[in-house]
């Protein structure tokens, strides 16, 4: 699954239909985005790791109780969610963008591959959270008209790709009816 | 950070007045600051005191400042597109197209400063019923303005849209109304679906009295030996001992009439005069004794259609037809109905005759002619069962040695599981024809769903490990309306659910 990301295609020609979209060799979302979840993740670990950090040194300490095992053990959680998951989960995300339909598949373990055609598409976000915001990186959102399993989401774009796809796909929800 | 889609559309800011509107939601960032003040007054540092509420002040006021400078709405030919955020950003666009309703709404605030607040509808979907977007807020002028504009685009987009088709003629209103009945039901039936409603609720509804009403009874009714003594007092004790088999059968007589009474009652106070009817736009449903209710169900709001059944009603050839809608409808009855019921209790030929109304065809419930899942489906439930039984040995080892054979208890129960899986598996069955996906599944409640693959709004292949060790998957379809998981095939072959795939999100 991993070499499958890192296949890099630059320039793909035309990916015609939804059999187009399905065969297509998934592209991997940019490098960028394992910064972007480091620092998402970091945000929330690191304050936890220093809180515990300082239970174990000095209250636990204080009292007399061992210690030295919370600290290392919220350390090492810490430092897996920031520098060994994102990477991990950057390899499991690929897409395809065809000519009417969005493919996105994520999950190495449990995959999960989704498609949407253009034409079921009911509005379309681009934005970034404060991490992505730092490293340059947006994400693209399609709302289907669907109850459920109806918000599709690829991360990890260029802001200036992401733009493109939803004016693209705003393009092909006009000659639906056209 | 993201350009826009076409520039000269003009930026537009929420009405400057909006923040003084705001200003309320500031009360709760406020509140978290309780303790640190009640702290700071405690020590008597009246200074820093006075310096914090103002930093706060001014930071969230400084929030708000910048929040609404950075929300920036805008309309051009072909969408609205609303622009937010301080610390996330996020640009949501929506096809005018896809505006199925523009809503103007004014609380109190709004409606002393002259405000609307503005909210948009697209497709039937989403979780919950949050709109899809929100302008809070601007001028009642703007957003009068605003709404009229976007209904009129809807209204030329409509009109592109569905130029060839026709309404269906109103002709055949105005014939006689017996001919558009669908489907009624008759006393006779409302009594057969009253049986099949059978229904022990009502030993429910007296074990609760009882218990209700125990301190007022000058006795316990859960004292056995009470009912004891009084049996032996009026001499029934020996009569019931001599005839015990005939206590038993009476038993279960109370039961059962009681059971198909409740159900009988239910049925006809909810089902009462059920009356399906074809109008030129959809179905119109009316019944109900005590609260009558009436309601349309349009046609081109129908997602797909279920046949379910329990097993006695099964076996004397009575079905319930539901039809999935999108999830933004709500029933007749106030409460929002998540499929609406059009038929309670009919066979298939009358089941037949509703679908085709509707446009939809059934296929036969045979074996034949349906692909069927994987045997791997079977794995799962007694790997758990396995899983279980072997920590709980070990657990047992460790603690109670002695008691060993509780294990082996667990395991007893394992081949009830494996049979109703196995029950599960035999009969899940799937079929399309090229237009309408059919999955049937259920051995004690069965259920077929018909789902016309112009509805599916998109699709997932889901791959666990033990699917992957076997090139299975499952497909999660995504349609509007209806309860989760209902459009999923489970452990069917990858390569044969892309193809699948590929022709459900093809077909128009």
């Amino acid at each position: 699954m991993a070499e499958q990301a890192d296949v890099a295609v630059a320039e793909q020609a035309p990916i015609d239909g939804i059999a187009g979209v399905d065969a297509a060799a998934l592209q991997p979302v940019e490098r960028a985005y394992i910064r972007a979840l480091a620092i998402r993740n970091a945000m929330w670990l690191l304050p936890i790791a220093a809180v515990a950090s300082f239970v174990d040194a000095v209250i636990l300490r204080a009292n007399d109780l061992p210690w030295g095992g919370l600290m290392v053990a919220s350390l090492l959680l810490a430092a897996i969610g920031i520098f060994t998951l994102p990477s991990r989960a950057w390899h499991k995300i690929g897409y395809v963008f065809g000519d009417d339909a969005l493919r996105v598949a994520h999950g190495l373990w449990f995959r999960r591959d989704t498609i949407v055609p253009f034409v079921r598409v009911q509005h379309i976000d681009v934005g970034q959270g404060p991490a992505e915001r730092m490293c340059g990186v947006a994400y693209l959102v399609l709302h289907t008209a669907g109850t459920h399993n109806s918000i599709v989401t690829l991360p990890g774009l260029r802001p200036e790709r992401a733009a493109e796809m939803r004016d693209a796909i705003r393009t092909m929800i006009r000659s639906d009816f056209g | 950070m993201v350009q826009t889609a076409t520039p000269p559309a003009v930026e537009r800011h929420l009405h400057p007045l909006s923040l003084l509107v705001a200003l309320p939601r500031l009360g709760p960032q406020l509140f978290g600051l309780l303790p640190l003040l009640v702290a700071i007054s405690f020590s008597g540092r009246w200074a820093a005191l006075a310096l914090l509420v103002a930093l706060t002040l001014i930071l969230s006021l400084g929030a708000f400042f910048l929040r609404w400078r950075r929300f920036v709405w805008l309309v051009d030919a072909d969408a609205v597109t609303i622009r937010q955020g301080l610390w996330s950003r996020s640009e949501r666009v929506i096809p005018i197209e896809r505006i199925q309703d523009v809503a103007i709404e004014q609380g109190l605030f709004h409606r002393l400063l002259g405000l609307a607040i503005v909210s948009f509808e697209s497709g039937g979907g989403g979780e919950g019923k949050r709109d899809d977007a929100r302008i809070d807020a601007i001028s009642l002028a703007d957003a009068q303005q605003l709404r009229e504009q976007l209904r009129q685009d809807a209204r030329q987009w409509a009109a592109a849209a569905s130029a060839p088709s026709t309404l269906p003629s109103l002709s055949d209103i105005g014939a006689d109304s017996a001919t558009h009945i669908l489907h009624r039901m008759g006393m006779r039936r409302l009594l057969l679906s009253g049986l099949f409603n059978f229904s022990l609720a009502a030993f429910g509804v007296i074990f609760g009295l009882f218990t209700q009403f125990d301190r007022i009874l000058p006795y316990d009714p859960f004292d056995f030996d009470l009912w004891l003594s009084l049996a032996a007092r009026l001499g029934l004790d020996q009569w019931v001992l001599a005839h015990r088999w005939l206590a038993a059968v009476g038993g279960l007589l109370v039961v059962g009439v009681l059971g198909a009474l409740t159900g009988i009652i239910r049925t006809l106070v909810r089902d009462w005069d059920f009356t399906l009817s074809r109008e030129p736009r959809g179905l119109r449903r009316t019944r109900g004794l005590t609260t009558r209710t009436d309601m349309l169900i349009p046609r081109a709001r129908v997602q797909a259609a279920i046949i379910s059944s329990g097993p006695v009603r099964r076996f004397f050839g009575y079905y319930a037809l539901h039809l999935q809608n999108l999830a933004s409808d709500s029933g007749g009855d106030g409460k929002a109905e998540v499929d609406h019921l059009v038929a309670p209790c009919v066979t298939l030929a009358e089941v037949d005759v509703i679908l085709a109304d509707v446009g939809l065809t059934r296929s036969a419930l045979s074996m034949e002619g349906w692909a069927r899942p994987h045997i791997a489906m079977l794995l799962p439930v007694p790997l758990t069962f396995i899983g279980i039984a072997a920590i709980q040995a070990a657990a047992m080892g460790y603690f109670a040695p002695e008691l060993w054979w509780v294990s082996l208890l667990l395991l007893a129960s394992a081949p009830l599981a494996a049979l109703t899986g196995w029950l599960d598996w035999r009969l899940r069955r799937w079929r399309f024809d090229g237009h309408t996906l059919e999955t049937l599944r259920g051995w004690w409640r069965s259920r077929q769903v018909i789902l016309p693959a112009r509805h599916v709004q998109s699709a997932d292949l889901y791959i666990s490990p033990l699917r992957r060790s076997f090139g299975l998957a499952d497909l999660l379809l995504g349609v509007p309306g209806g309860k989760a998981d209902r459009h999923r095939l489970s452990y069917i072959s990858a390569a044969q659910l892309h193809r699948l795939r590929t022709a459900l999100l093809t077909v128009r």
